[in-house]
């Protein structure tokens, strides 16, 4: 794994004609072309533990974008090992800095911003949901770790035994890590080769609508996520 | 799973009543369903159990309550989690009780489970709860041999508070820790997406909750993102999102990061809020950097009288209903909008937050150093009027 671990400047370079980035608090921000199309950049290094300071950092990259008038697309770059395991970053309220942060991205997308995600290497738990999945369309390099939980833990908390844990992800990509089972849920638009992912993005903003919420939808197009698509729909048309 | 059918045919009348679910699908526990049976002269009686082996014991206790309640045109569903004979015979009972004349109401907060919380917090008869009528089970449950609940633990609907329309929805803390599975998840956004669809002026979620299911593991982390995309649509269009933490299992890991996105937070002491739990901070890092079991620490953490004090949660109330349903009202007249202005207010507060937290862990190590007097007034065990005069007059600065 340690061997085939992409480097954010791997990624830059790969993706961007060229960029400008800076590094603070594992938070790398900046600007890139690809082409003429300017996207601003915002994300985590390698092997992010991801906590108040790192959430702090990102809110303040997305609102400066809304200050200065920035409508170029925003590309954030996901590498993050798990939520931080801090009892000081917990007594703050990392939940709340979390929030913070999504609120940002919730407003820099009213703003007009489209976003993009690529999660690279890992993402694990619950600080994907801080960002990562904040995303218009989320992209996966084909050999990140995606995981809630990896089964062996999943076996002791939930008592279950890890044969039939392992047996049922064979068919169910509910619960299993990997990025093609969250593919199949809706939870990842697409699974990418790095050099395919310039040519994605420059595509996916030429897109209509891509500030719709549609992975209910894909999730029950690919089969992944039977039940979800059809409740939420029944219950807004009550 | 095993499945037993019983059909009776009886004498004695029961008033032809609405259909009720009583008890929780939880480990030790069940869910009883009673609906009128379209046969008047029968009661039947269906047993799904995740428990094999226990025929004869089952035949027993149906036979004594039977014997007991000889009424008939009842349709009776156990959905059986592991519950003695004695807690089958007793919410049997309470649900022929709820039956006849209704949910309880109830005092205490903690003692209720999430239907009662919402009946006894909403105006009296002004509950309507959605897809009460049908059974939306979980899909992976049964595959691990799990029992489901016909709710999969989340309650909704609409509901009046002093006469304003809400929507609402209350998590049952006993099945599963309240967690977020793909029902669970998909009913939580239908009932955003149905508030702004039919433009609710408010959503109160009663959150108690673990977070994401983990034998559901990545379907509840996508939908809790879908939940949170949801919920800042909702805010966006002027619906005020509160949330009620006030329940036995707080709000954890995703549930957290959701609470993390509302309007308003209400709390009490018994409240906790976090991404990650004490015990998997200990288990990574060492009993030394967290002990669990060290349940004041836990509580300087995460507690709700943490949260009141730094100023996370908006409101602090108590274990009692009717004093949440005040605090509830008197949140509602908050007016605060949902705009930039406003981000950039809380970014300044919380930036504000990590400058004042210096190098300590948790709140009490905070006020030792910067407040004696909220340490001599034992302000994390003092009496919940006390500690509400103190911290206001704090947070009032």
């Amino acid at each position: 794994m340690l061997g085939d671990k992409t480097t954010v400047k791997e990624l830059l370079t790969d993706i961007f004609t060229s960029s400008q980035t800076e590094i603070k608090n594992n938070v790398v921000f900046g600007t890139g072309l690809i082409n003429e199309t300017r996207f601003n950049i915002i994300g985590t290094i390698e092997d992010t533990s991801f906590g108040v300071d790192e959430a702090m950092e990102m809110a303040k990259h997305v609102l400066k974008i809304i200050d200065t008038n920035n409508h170029d697309p925003i590309l954030l770059l996901a590498d993050v090992v798990g939520q931080k395991l801090s009892v000081r970053d917990e007594w703050l309220g990392m939940y709340g800095y979390y929030g913070h942060l999504l609120k940002c991205l919730h407003l820099v997308r009213k703003n007009g911003n489209k976003i993009c995600s690529l999660i690279y290497n890992q993402a694990i738990g619950g600080s994907f949901i801080a960002f990562g999945m904040m995303a218009d369309r989320i992209f996966a390099l084909k050999n990140t770790q995606l995981a809630v939980m990896w089964l062996e833990g999943m076996a002791k908390v939930t008592k279950i035994d890890i044969d039939v844990l392992r047996e049922i992800s064979k068919t169910s990509p509910v619960f299993a890590p990997g990025v093609y089972n969250f593919k199949k849920l809706g939870g990842i638009h697409e699974v990418v080769e790095l050099h395919e992912v310039a040519d994605k993005l420059i595509e996916v903003l030429k897109e209509q609508n891509i500030q719709l919420d549609n992975r209910a939808e894909l999730g029950k197009k690919y089969g992944g996520r039977t039940m979800a698509y059809d409740i939420i729909e029944r219950i807004k048309n009550l | 799973m095993e499945r037993y059918e019983y059909k009776f045919n009886l004498d004695k009348n029961i008033k032809n009543g609405q259909t009720v679910k009583v008890g929780v699908a939880g480990s030790g526990n069940l869910e009883v369903v009673i609906k009128p049976n379209s046969n008047h002269e029968e009661t039947k009686i269906l047993v799904n159990t995740v428990i094999s082996g226990f025929k004869a014991t089952w035949d027993e206790v149906i036979k004594r309550f039977i014997a007991e309640h000889p009424y008939k045109g009842l349709d009776i569903t156990l959905n059986d989690a592991g519950a003695t004979p004695a807690v089958v015979t007793l919410r049997l009972g309470q649900a022929l009780e709820v039956y006849q004349s209704g949910y309880p109401h109830k005092q205490k907060y903690s003692e209720a489970d999430a239907r009662s919380r919402i009946y006894s917090l909403v105006d009296e008869d002004s509950f309507t709860e959605f897809l009460f009528n049908e059974a939306s089970l979980s899909p992976t449950l049964p595959q691990l041999k799990m029992q489901v609940e016909t709710d999969d633990g989340l309650i909704i609907g609409t509901a009046e508070l002093s006469g304003i329309n809400i929507a609402i929805a209350a998590q049952q803390k006993d099945f599963i820790g309240g967690s977020v599975g793909e029902v669970h998840g998909a009913k939580m956004n239908g009932l955003v997406q149905y508030a702004i669809k039919n433009k609710l002026l408010v959503i109160v979620l009663l959150i108690d909750s673990g977070g994401v299911r983990l034998q559901e593991a990545n379907v509840g982390e996508i939908e809790i993102s879908e939940i949170i995309r949801a919920i800042l649509d909702a805010r966006s269009a002027g619906i005020k999102t509160i949330g009620v933490i006030c329940g036995a299992n707080g709000a954890y890991g995703g549930m957290a990061i959701i609470s993390g996105c509302l309007d308003i937070l209400i709390v009490n002491q018994g409240a906790r809020i976090g991404v990650s739990g004490a015990e998997v901070i200990q288990a990574v890092k060492g009993a030394e950097v967290f002990n669990s079991k060290d349940r004041a620490l836990v509580w300087r953490v995460y507690g709700g009288r943490t949260r009141y004090l730094q100023q996370a949660a908006q409101a602090y109330t108590t274990n009692t209903i009717s004093d949440i349903r005040q605090t509830i009202l008197h949140c509602l007249a908050d007016t605060t909008v949902f705009d930039l202005k406003q981000i950039r207010i809380e970014h300044e507060h919380l930036q504000q937050r990590i400058k004042n937290a210096k190098n300590y862990h948790e709140e009490g190590e905070l006020i030792a150093h910067q407040d004696k007097l909220l340490q001599q007034q034992d302000i994390f065990n003092c009496p919940d009027e006390q500690f509400l005069s103190l911290a206001d007059k704090k947070r009032n600065g």
